[in-house]
């Protein structure tokens, strides 16, 4: 009994039938999942973008026009700056309310919780006009810091459930003794609660990190210079403005999706568990 | 003494200074665009009045809502979509992530790198997704017409010029993608006792009885989550429609989302009362759809 929940790699065994019917859902989850992304990278590669054939002759001109007229570096770089620093507020705020909540009991703790959660009922697109002109009140309209604001707040409610219920598993005697030793509230959150929360950083962080890296709407309505522009924002803008240099979109298509699927396939089991931690609180 | 009284308002500064970074976020992203929406929905406010929203009157108070359902074309032609992308959701992914769930949890071989292949497509842009399906669409590059064509020749079909075929080009490009709500039913199957599989085993029971009599009722809970998270996408749909149909053809791929942003921003006419009316429209389907699947999935303790 023991021996097949070690080894989880084999399978449960079954009839002949249930087996063919088990391979055939898995080659259809296959061929759904992967064949677009790779219909789209084997047309990269051709003089005439699109078709079910092979190449004919394998081109590579999209890639060098997106490198050196396109600079996809540009775009890749905002997307970088924005995300990381909208990650790191959004978690580092959220942390601070989430342990605030889960070690010290005060007046208003439970309205806390409940003002994170009002957030899952409010969709962004639903309330994105108000925010649309408090950005152009503010001045931040096609500013990089005003996607970065916004994404701040996005997600919280998420990250917010993560941390609180792992800063709740970290035992209280850490935060005793620390108290005993001299170290104020401050101290003890950033030298010995963060380092021991960091699992539970890291999840919340893929999270963020993923949901800003690939946002699209507000990227789309708030920034209108090319320069300022993220990934999924310049994707937006080849619908009209690139469709005639057709290999250059199929190219485009293709990096910008690549780093995303290789991080994902080398630390695959980390993100199964962000994924799965994120969504748990439905 | 004072000493005691000295550490217990250090104790409540600590708490308000780290409460105060996410209170005020949220105050400004979500508070604040919240009541704005709501009071402006009893308001006039669009291009032509364009400085600032005037209220309606009592008389009128439910102007926009009155108008938005009577004589609004693209909002009701919007939120039938809304629902239908909804139900389609319910009725298509869901079955779909429960049945590769099963599947993959029977640990046959290459399941993990079929579910890391599921999953892809949820982790990566869905602007990257549009762009795609908009490319194997189009009747000069895509795959769908040459297809088509090879099982009737010349019927040189173009999913998004024609109106029927354009609601369901949107639809394919998210509806099969259930990557991540399978890792979530996985999760659960895996933590399922093992003793309870290995008894029903013994009593001889076949292992479609097994998914169907045990593991698809201990699932429900689970299920019910991922239809809330799954027909809240559906509701919320925008970036497929802005990148693959672009609302149309003739407007007739509207969704909610898309609606509410072609009014306040999108179009030559704009709308911003209609726009904040339609979100707080939105926001109430919300509620009312997790409240109905909950229901409907009966799980326990309120969860």
């Amino acid at each position: 009994m023991s021996k097949r929940k070690k080894n989880g790699e084999h399978s449960e065994g079954g009839s002949r039938g249930a087996k063919i019917f088990r391979y055939f859902i898995m080659l259809l989850v296959m061929i759904v999942s992967v064949y677009p992304i790779l219909w789209v990278f084997i047309s990269s590669f051709k003089k005439n973008p699109g078709g079910l054939s092979l190449p004919d002759e394998w081109i590579f001109d999209g890639y060098v026009t997106i490198f050196t007229k396109l600079d996809i570096q540009t775009y890749f770089i905002n997307s970088f700056i924005i995300t990381i620093i909208s990650t790191v507020i959004s978690v580092a705020i959220v942390a601070m309310a989430a342990y605030v909540v889960a070690r010290m009991k005060f007046f208003g703790r439970a309205l806390v919780t409940l003002m994170f959660s009002t957030t899952l009922f409010i969709p962004s697109v639903s309330i994105s006009f108000p925010i649309y002109r408090l950005l152009g009140d503010l001045g931040l309209k096609d500013t990089r810091a005003g996607v970065i604001f916004i994404y701040s707040g996005l997600g919280i409610a998420v990250t917010y459930f993560i941390l609180q219920s792992y800063f709740s598993t970290i035992p209280k005697e850490m935060e005793e003794a620390a108290k005993i030793d001299g170290c104020g509230y401050t101290g003890t959150f950033v030298r010995i609660i963060l380092p021991i929360a960091k699992p539970g950083l890291a999840t919340a962080g893929i999270m963020a990190f993923l949901n800003n890296w690939n946002e699209f709407y507000f990227a789309s309505i708030l920034l209108k210079s090319p320069e300022k522009m993220t990934i999924p924002a310049l994707l937006g803008q080849f619908t009209s403005a690139y469709s005639k240099n057709l290999n250059g979109m199929f190219s485009a298509i293709i990096v910008a999706v690549v780093p995303t699927i290789v991080i994902f396939c080398l630390l695959s089991e980390t993100f199964v568990k962000s994924l799965t931690a994120g969504a748990v609180k439905g | 003494m004072k000493k005691k009284k000295s550490r217990l308002n250090k104790r409540t500064g600590f708490i308000l200074y780290f409460l105060m970074p996410a209170i005020l976020l949220y105050l400004i992203i979500y508070a604040y665009p919240l009541i704005n929406i709501f009071f402006t929905s009893f308001c006039e406010w669009n291009s032509k009045n364009f400085v600032a929203p005037r209220f309606l009157g009592w008389d009128h108070v439910f102007d926009n809502y009155r108008k938005i359902f009577t004589v609004d074309a693209n909002f009701q032609r919007a939120l039938i979509n809304s629902i239908k992308w909804v139900i389609l959701t319910m009725l298509i992914q869901i079955p779909w992530s429960v049945l590769v769930a099963l599947v993959l949890s029977k640990r046959e071989r290459g399941w993990r790198m079929t579910r890391n292949a599921f999953v892809i497509p949820n982790i990566i842009s869905t602007a990257a997704i549009g762009l795609i399906f908009l490319n194997l669409y189009s009747p000069a590059r895509g795959i769908v017409t040459e297809i088509c064509n090879k099982i009737v020749p010349g019927s040189n079909v173009s999913v998004l010029a024609n109106e029927k075929w354009a609601f369901w080009g949107v639809t394919f490009s998210f509806v099969l993608f259930g990557g991540s709500s399978c890792l979530l039913l996985m999760t659960q199957i895996f933590s399922i006792d093992p003793g309870i599989y290995e008894a029903a085993k013994v009593d001889g029971a076949s292992s479609l009885q097994i998914d169907t009599r045990i593991t698809l009722p201990l699932l429900r809970p689970m299920i019910g989550t991922v239809s809330v998270i799954a027909a809240n996408y559906g509701l919320l749909l925008y970036n497929e429609i802005a990148l693959i149909s672009g609302g149309g053809p003739d407007n007739s791929t509207y969704s909610l989302s898309f609606y509410i942003y072609k009014t306040a921003l999108g179009s030559q006419k704009l709308n911003f009362a209609r726009a904040n009316t339609a979100g707080v429209i939105q926001i109430f389907l919300g509620i009312l759809l997790v409240g109905c699947i909950n229901r409907l999935f009966h799980t326990k303790d309120g969860e």
